[in-house]
């Protein structure tokens, strides 16, 4: 009954900007659908059109299977949290809760009722009479989250609910939210452009860029295959390391050379234009001694408790990963995840292993290509 | 002495010669009311115009007994009164629709209503004048109220201030089901709790001392408010100042008392839509 089902939808704003372009997506009953993209990239426009907020200028939008394209937001059965919460000022958290359901002219007796059940599923008993400026970050996120609940909607929406918690905070609630989707099992389109939370709390992840879906899949997926170099280097903290893929002739074909290390053959598809490898394609030499070695020096070292995260002088300039295919210098420090039993420290030479099986390849466009045929 | 504190002291100094240039023409006129007669031309040169010798209560009683003033009090607070309130609803209303509302010539309207801003009253007076007696308007509360309902000044007010909310209240209460009119009345209303009292006061003032045109569409006492009856005071010997003034403190009174009452509301109203004096 909440599927969602986005079909060529387009949005263009008055001022000109084109923030949603022929998007089609389809997402499932009680599915938890992440929409991730970096600031300016339409996913909040696209959950601003679900929620009837804004128009779109083509395309179709259906709910439960029903077209709502021409339904005002109070008659589509979506439910919104904003990022700033926009909790009624002048409303006691009571009055936030049950104003929804007055609107939808419930019973008096339900409304409480209502109203009790999300307070206690959220731990706002003792909240109910204190107004939005008396609560905390965490506290008024939870009464927005609250009032999302109470009307039991098809669908819920999602805009950035984190950003405005700190660190310790997000974690926690991060947690409260993915449970609470899975008790409740309501169709959910959560924006973030943290991809953190996009890993952690999506059954799938649609990636978008400049108002175009890139890719739609669970998380993992995305992470292992990523389908372009956008969505390789957007995904993954610290991201992947991209460079043009440089040959060395030999006897048997070209062979992928990064700095003076000889790593790989290319796929049998294509000649690749570019490369990438994950920080964690890296090992110590002793673990897998019988991979190829390169040598660099580490540049900066931040420790991360059980693991460090180790910024190593490029051996060949990479990508920038915001922005891959723009020329320019971009980025001169490769990220190497190791782990932290044996610190490294910044200037030292590092001789590590390096996994070519870990290689992903990418053609002069940007689109991935199939691994591993040799 | 440092410099910072004589800066200061210089500062306050200029303020409180302000201060007392504005401040002046009002104690002069309420501590006017309560002198006697025969004292109040005679001093009004000098620092006694300020602080009255002698108390009387002389010239209320005759302002009493020379024109029926709670009449003329019920006239100008009916008058006003409804003024305001529906004036309150109107331009409100009028001022979200331009704010916030998508509609096909709204930039004409607004345009209009800032073209308005500039018309003085003065110069419609006469076509109003003709266009409601042709109505048979004369001589009534209606005709004094309904022309000013509809104040560009209060629309433009209300649009700035509404322009300022943050528009995230009002669509979170879209999609938690309220239509327009309920996300107007439920949400935004009580948030422009100030614009309103702004609005409200800024209206009274101007209107409360209205002169012209209750003039110009009235006659007799019937209908008439209080400014219209300081005029007896001028125009049927003998001209005593004393009644004017206490007659006039009488008149500043209720608009004072309102102002005092609702300044914080006015104050954060006035900073809110960014207007000036």
């Amino acid at each position: 009954m909440g599927a969602v089902k986005l079909d060529g939808l387009d949005l263009r704003y008055p001022d000109g900007t084109h923030a949603v372009r022929d998007l089609s997506l389809a997402v499932d009953d009680g599915e938890f659908m992440v929409l991730l993209g970096p600031s300016g990239c339409g996913k909040s426009s696209l959950l601003r059109l679900v929620a009837g907020l804004e128009a779109p200028g083509a395309g179709e939008i259906r709910i439960g299977g029903e077209r709502v394209n021409d339904r005002p937001p109070q008659r589509r059965d979506v439910a919104m949290v904003f990022q700033n919460y926009a909790l009624y000022p002048h409303m006691s958290v009571r009055g936030n809760l049950a104003f929804p359901l007055r609107m939808h002219r419930l019973r008096r007796a339900e409304i409480e009722r209502r109203v009790d059940e999300a307070a206690r599923a959220l731990g706002l008993g003792a909240l109910l009479d204190r107004r939005p400026a008396e609560l905390s970050g965490g506290q008024r996120q939870r009464v927005a989250m609250g009032r999302a609940m109470v009307r039991e909607p098809s669908v819920f929406l999602m805009d950035e609910p984190l950003s405005n918690l700190d660190a310790r905070m997000r974690m926690q609630v991060r947690g409260e939210i993915a449970e609470l989707q899975r008790r409740l099992g309501t169709t959910t389109l959560y924006v973030t452009h943290d991809q953190v939370e996009a890993m952690s709390l999506g059954h799938r992840v649609a990636v978008l860029r400049a108002g175009a879906l890139q890719q739609v899949g669970p998380p993992m997926l995305l992470y292992e295959r990523p389908v372009n170099l956008f969505v390789a280097g957007f995904l993954g903290a610290p991201p992947m390391n991209l460079f043009r893929a440089e040959w060395a002739e030999e006897g048997a074909g070209p062979i992928l050379r990064l700095g003076t290390v000889r790593l790989a053959p290319p796929p049998a598809s294509a000649l690749p234009t570019f490369a990438g490898l994950r920080p964690e394609a890296f090992h110590r030499t002793e673990q897998r001694p019988e991979l190829p070695r390169i040598e660099m020096r580490a540049a900066v070292v931040e420790r991360l408790g059980p693991e460090q995260v180790v910024l190593f002088d490029a051996p060949a300039p990479l990508l920038d990963p915001e922005y891959p295919e723009a020329a320019g210098p971009g980025v001169r420090r490769m990220a190497v995840r190791l782990p932290a039993d044996r610190p490294v420290a910044p200037g030292e030479r590092v001789t590590l292993a390096l996994d070519p099986a870990r290689l992903h390849w990418f053609d002069a466009a940007g689109h991935a290509l199939e691994p591993g045929a040799r | 002495m440092t410099r910072r504190t004589l800066a200061a002291l210089a500062r306050h100094a200029a303020l409180a010669a302000l201060a007392v240039v504005f401040l002046a023409p009002v104690l002069f006129l309420i501590v006017g009311g309560f002198k006697p007669q025969g004292r109040i031309l005679t001093e009004a040169g000098s620092w006694r115009a300020f602080f009255p010798a002698q108390v009387t209560l002389q010239n209320y009683r005759e302002v009493f007994a020379r024109v029926s003033f709670g009449h003329f009090l019920l006239n100008s607070l009916l008058i006003n009164a409804v003024m305001v309130a529906c004036g309150l609803i109107v331009n409100s209303l009028a001022a979200y629709a331009l704010a916030r509302l998508r509609w096909a010539g709204r930039s004409l309207a607004m345009g209009l209503v800032l073209a308005m801003l500039v018309i003085p009253f003065e110069s419609i007076a006469v076509p109003l004048f003709y266009g409601l007696s042709a109505l048979g308007w004369r001589n009534d509360y209606s005709v004094q109220i309904v022309p000013f309902i509809a104040n560009p000044l209060s629309i433009w007010l209300f649009y700035v201030f509404f322009l300022g909310l943050p528009r995230e209240f009002e669509e979170a209460a879209r999609v938690d089901g309220a239509g327009v009119l309920r996300t107007f009345f439920g949400i935004v209303v009580p948030n422009a709790r100030a614009a309103f009292a702004t609005v409200a006061i800024v209206t009274l003032l101007f209107y409360w001392g209205m002169y012209l045109w209750p003039l110009l569409m009235t006659a007799g006492p019937r209908v008439r408010p209080l400014p219209l009856a300081i005029a007896t005071f001028y125009t049927l010997p003998p001209l005593r100042w004393g009644d004017i003034l206490a007659f006039g403190t009488m008149m500043v009174a209720p608009v004072l008392v309102l102002f005092v009452a609702f300044q914080r509301w006015f104050v954060r109203g006035v900073a809110a839509t960014g207007i000036k004096g």
